[in-house]
C-alpha cells in the first residue's frame, strides 16, 4: 500500500453478529473491484463496542482488512470519527455493517470527485438504494410483476443542485444515506455530532448532511451505483431513534422558509 | 433514511378530498393509457381483473387512490412534482402532478444487486424476476415516503411562531374554549405570533368556526389544518409532527387534547423542550377512565417535559397524587377564564328572575347546555324528561350522535342546537339550568352559565366545587345507576322549583360572585404570564 491511498474505506461494525458476514463479502467485492481499477484501497472496520460474534465475524471473514479497529464510544457518529482519525486515504468512504454495496461503488464515486468538472467541495451519494425486506420471502413473486404486498423497494438519491431541489425537505426527513464517499479534509472539517440522549438530538448522518449542505457543500450522486439496505424488522438505527425519540441537529440559525412566497411554481409544463 | 414500511403503503391516502373532477383532467388520463401496461395491471391485481373492469379507469378512480402501482407509469406528486427533469406536469384533480413512462430499472444497477446476492440470498425475497418492478421513490418525495407535501406546509406559516397550540378540533367545547383563551392571555401579554395547529379536522369541516365567540382569540392567531396542509397521512405522525416543530422551533408548545399532539410530545418531548415552553392540558380521568380520556393514559409520558396544565383542583390533585414525585415542569392549576357579564346586563337578568314568579307546582321549564352526548348524561336527562312528563327541557349544544337515538326523542324534550353565544342567549324564561355530566374537568358552560341569573342544578363532578359552593348552586351527586341519578336530580329539581323569586335571584347572583373571584380576565392573564414565562 502507498503512503497516501486514494480511498480509505471504513465499515463500522457494533452488534450485526452474522449480518456482518455478507457485509463483510461485498465490501470485499467493492475493494477488489477498486483495486482492480487501479486505485489504492485502505480498507478498515471500526468495531464499537461489538459482542463477541461480531468481533469473531470481523477476524474471519474480514481478515483481508487492513485494520481492525475497535473502540468503545457507544455511537456511531463517534464510531465514524474514530474512523477518519484512524483512515490515510485522500478520500474517506464508510459503510454499515449490515449493508451490502454494488460493486462499483468505490471506483465510480472516485472517479466522479476527481474528474475535471467535478466539484471541489463535493459529497458522493450512491445513484440508489435497495431496500430489501427478508420478510418478502412470504411475498414472493415467480414472475416480473412483484406480489402486491411486497416490502422491498427502491429509492433514488437526488443531487441538491437538481432544478428545484428545495433543501429544507431535510427539516423533516433525510435524504440520503450515511453510506458517503467525500474528501477526508471535509470529514475533518465536519466530525459526527455525537447523539444527545439527554437533550434529545442525535441521528448523526442526518445532521451530518445538514451541517455540510447549510455550509455550502453539495451532495451529489454517483451514476450506476446502489446501495443495498436491509430493513430489519427491528433495531434498525431508524428504528431507534424514532423509539428513542431523536430528532436531528439542526445547524447553526438554519431555518426553513415560510410563507406563502415559497411555494414551488405549478403548472409551468403543464400539458 | 427512515420509515421504510411507511413507505411501502405511502399512497394509501394519497389524493386530497376534493370533488371529482375527472374530466377536467383529461391529459393525465390520456397519458396513462398511452403508457401504461393494462396487462401487467391486470396480472397484478386479480381482484381489479375478476371483476372486469377496466384497468385504467380501476386505476385512475381507484388504484391510484388505493396506493396500487400502474406498470409502466411512473407518479410523482407534492414538492417533488414541480421540481426536476424528465417528467411530465399535469393536474389531476386540481393538483399538480408529474409522471413519466416508467423508465425500465437500470440493468446496470440491476446486475448488482443480482451479484451480491451470492452474499445474502435475502436479497432475492422478493422474487429474483421482480426486482427491477418494484415499488420506487424518490428520496425527496416526502408526500410519497412519508405522506407530507413540503412545499404546502412551509408555505402555510407565514412566519416563525412564538408559539403553537396544537388542538384536534375547533369546535363549541370547553376545552377549545380553554385554548382560546389561553391564545388571548398569550397574545396580550406579548407571547405571539402565534400558530393554531389543526390536527383532526379539516378546514372544510370546521368552516363556520369563525361565527362561534368562544373562539373568537384565535382569529388573531395563524390557523393551520395539519391534515389539509399534509395532503397525505403524515397529519398522524408523531415523528412529523415532532420534526416540523424542530424546524419552527416556538418559544412555547401547548398541546390540548390532540392525540397525535401528545404522542409527539412524548415522544420527541425530550428535544423540543430544549427550546420550548411545553404544557399539555390535562382536564379529567373520566370515570373509571371510561372513554380512555388522554388525562389518563398521557400524563406519565409528557410530563418529563412538558407542564401538565389543568383547569380544576381534583385533576391537580389526581396528577400530583399519581406523578407528583417526577422530575419535569410539573403540574399546575390554571383555572379557565369567565367573559364577566357587564353590570348592566346582569342586572337585567336579576331582575326577570325576581319577576318571574309560577305558581307552586306549575310545570317547569329547564335549560340543558351541553354537548348532546352519553357521557354528558343524556340517559339521565332522558329519564327526567320521561318522570316530569309535564315539565319541559330545552336542550342546546351540538351532537354527533342523532339524539333520538339517545332517548331524547320525547314530547318535552326540544332540541334547540348550538348556541353561538351562550353568554348572550335569553334564559329568562327558564327556571333552572340543569348540568347532568357524568365526569368533567371544569366545565366551561356551567361557567358561562353563572352569568345568566339562574339556578343551577349541577352534577357534583370535576372541579365546580373549588368554584361554586351550595349558595350558588344545588349539587347533586351521580347515583350508582340512572335510577339512583333520576331520584336525586328530580329532588334537586322539586328543590329549585320550590324557590320563590328572590331566592332564585340570590343564586343567581352568588354563583356570579363565586364564579369571578376565582375566573375573571384579571387572574387569568396573571397566571398565564407566570406560567409561560411572560412577567
Amino acid at each position: 500500500m502507498t503512503d497516501t491511498p486514494d480511498i480509505t474505506v471504513t465499515v463500522i461494525l457494533h452488534r450485526e453478529g452474522p449480518l456482518a458476514l455478507p457485509a463483510l463479502s461485498s465490501m470485499h467485492d467493492l475493494v477488489m473491484r477498486a483495486r482492480a481499477a487501479g486505485l489504492a484501497v485502505e480498507a478498515r472496520a471500526v468495531l464499537d463496542r461489538p459482542d463477541d460474534l461480531t468481533r469473531r465475524m470481523a477476524a474471519t471473514r474480514g481478515n483481508w482488512l487492513d485494520a481492525v479497529q475497535e473502540v468503545s464510544v457507544g455511537d456511531l457518529g463517534l464510531a465514524r470519527n474514530a474512523g477518519v482519525a484512524a483512515a490515510h486515504g485522500r478520500f474517506l468512504a464508510f459503510l454499515d455493517g449490515d449493508d451490502l454495496w454494488g460493486e462499483d461503488w468505490l471506483h465510480l464515486a472516485h472517479r466522479a470527485a476527481t474528474a475535471a468538472n467535478a466539484p471541489p467541495e463535493a459529497i458522493w451519494h450512491p445513484q440508489s438504494l435497495y431496500y430489501f425486506v427478508e420478510g418478502d420471502f412470504d411475498r414472493h413473486s415467480t414472475h416480473e410483476m412483484p406480489h402486491a404486498a411486497a416490502q422491498s423497494f427502491h429509492m433514488w438519491h437526488h443531487a441538491s443542485d437538481t432544478p428545484g431541489f428545495d433543501r429544507d425537505v431535510l427539516f423533516l426527513n433525510n435524504i440520503w444515506t450515511a453510506n458517503v464517499f467525500a474528501r477526508r479534509e471535509i470529514h475533518e472539517r465536519h466530525p459526527y455530532t455525537a447523539v444527545d440522549r439527554s437533550r434529545g438530538f442525535g441521528v448523526e448522518d442526518w445532521s451530518w448532511h445538514m451541517e455540510t449542505l447549510w455550509d455550502g457543500l453539495g451532495h451529489f450522486v454517483v451514476p450506476d451505483t446502489v446501495h443495498l439496505i436491509r430493513v430489519k424488522d427491528a433495531g434498525s438505527l431508524g428504528q431507534q431513534n424514532t423509539a428513542e425519540g431523536l430528532l436531528p441537529h439542526l445547524p447553526p440559525g438554519a431555518a426553513p422558509r415560510l410563507g406563502p412566497q415559497r411555494s414551488a411554481p405549478q403548472g409551468a409544463e403543464a400539458v | 433514511m427512515t420509515s421504510p414500511f411507511a413507505l411501502a403503503r405511502s399512497v394509501a391516502v394519497r389524493l386530497r378530498r376534493r370533488a371529482p373532477e375527472l374530466a377536467s383532467d383529461p391529459a393525465f388520463a390520456t397519458f396513462v393509457r398511452e403508457v401504461g401496461d393494462a396487462v401487467g395491471y391486470l396480472q397484478a391485481n386479480p381482484d381489479v381483473a375478476a371483476a372486469r373492469i377496466d384497468a385504467y379507469q380501476h386505476w385512475l378512480e381507484h388504484g391510484f387512490r388505493e396506493g396500487r402501482e400502474f406498470p409502466g407509469l411512473e407518479v410523482c406528486r407534492g414538492a417533488a412534482a414541480t421540481s426536476g427533469t424528465g417528467w411530465r406536469r399535469f393536474t389531476w384533480r386540481g393538483e399538480p402532478i408529474a409522471a413519466r413512462a416508467r423508465i425500465p430499472f437500470p440493468a446496470s444497477i440491476l446486475g448488482q444487486i443480482m451479484a451480491q446476492a451470492r452474499h445474502d440470498p435475502a436479497i432475492l425475497a422478493p422474487g429474483a424476476d421482480a426486482i427491477g418492478e418494484l415499488r420506487r421513490f424518490h428520496a425527496t418525495d416526502l408526500l410519497d415516503r412519508d405522506g407530507i407535501d413540503i412545499a404546502r406546509v412551509l408555505a402555510a406559516v407565514p412566519e416563525r411562531p412564538a408559539a403553537v397550540f396544537v388542538l384536534p378540533f375547533l369546535l363549541s367545547g370547553g376545552a377549545e374554549k380553554y385554548a382560546a383563551d389561553l391564545v388571548d392571555a398569550l397574545a396580550t401579554a406579548g407571547g405571539g405570533p402565534i400558530l393554531v395547529l389543526l390536527t383532526d379536522q379539516t378546514e372544510a369541516e370546521a368552516r363556520g368556526w369563525e361565527d362561534l365567540s368562544i373562539l373568537a382569540p384565535f382569529r388573531q392567531a395563524k390557523v393551520v389544518f395539519w391534515r389539509d396542509v399534509c395532503d397525505g397521512f403524515g397529519h398522524s405522525s408523531p415523528a412529523t409532527l415532532g420534526r416540523f416543530l424542530n424546524a419552527l422551533r416556538p418559544d412555547r408548545i401547548v398541546v390540548v387534547n390532540s392525540r397525535v399532539g401528545l404522542e409527539t410530545v412524548a415522544k420527541f418531548g425530550r428535544g423540543l423542550g430544549q427550546f420550548a415552553r411545553i404544557a399539555c392540558a390535562y382536564f379529567s380521568m373520566g370515570r373509571n377512565a371510561i372513554g380512555a380520556p388522554y388525562g389518563a393514559r398521557f400524563p406519565r409520558r409528557t410530563l418529563p417535559f412538558a407542564l401538565a396544565l389543568t383547569d380544576n383542583d381534583p385533576m391537580a390533585e389526581t396528577l400530583r397524587g399519581l406523578y407528583g414525585e417526577m422530575p419535569g415542569p410539573g403540574i399546575a392549576m390554571l383555572p379557565s377564564r369567565i367573559a364577566p357579564a357587564d353590570e348592566a346586563t346582569f342586572g337585567a337578568r336579576l331582575s326577570a328572575r325576581r319577576a318571574r314568579a309560577l305558581p307552586p307546582g306549575a310545570p317547569r321549564r329547564w335549560a340543558w347546555v351541553s354537548r348532546v352526548e352519553p357521557f354528558k348524561g343524556t340517559a339521565l336527562l332522558a329519564a327526567l324528561a320521561q318522570s316530569r312528563p309535564a315539565d319541559r327541557f330545552d336542550v342546546f349544544g351540538p351532537w354527533q350522535v342523532e339524539p333520538r337515538s339517545l332517548g331524547l326523542g320525547l314530547p318535552n324534550i326540544t332540541l334547540k342546537g348550538t348556541l353561538p353565544d351562550v353568554a348572550a342567549a335569553d334564559f329568562s324564561a327558564h327556571d333552572g339550568f340543569l348540568f347532568t355530566s357524568l365526569f368533567e374537568g371544569m366545565p366551561n358552560v356551567v361557567l358561562e352559565m353563572s352569568q345568566q341569573a339562574i339556578p343551577m342544578v349541577l352534577a357534583d363532578v370535576g372541579g365546580l366545587r373549588g368554584t361554586f359552593d351550595e349558595r350558588a348552586a344545588v349539587f347533586v351527586r351521580h347515583g350508582a345507576n340512572t335510577r339512583e341519578s333520576l331520584t336525586a336530580f328530580s329532588a334537586a329539581l322539586d328543590q329549585v322549583a320550590a324557590m320563590t323569586p328572590e331566592e332564585a335571584a340570590a343564586m343567581g347572583a352568588a354563583a356570579r360572585d363565586q364564579a369571578l373571584d376565582r375566573h375573571s380576565p384579571d387572574a387569568h392573564a396573571r397566571s398565564v404570564a407566570t406560567l409561560f414565562g411572560l412577567t
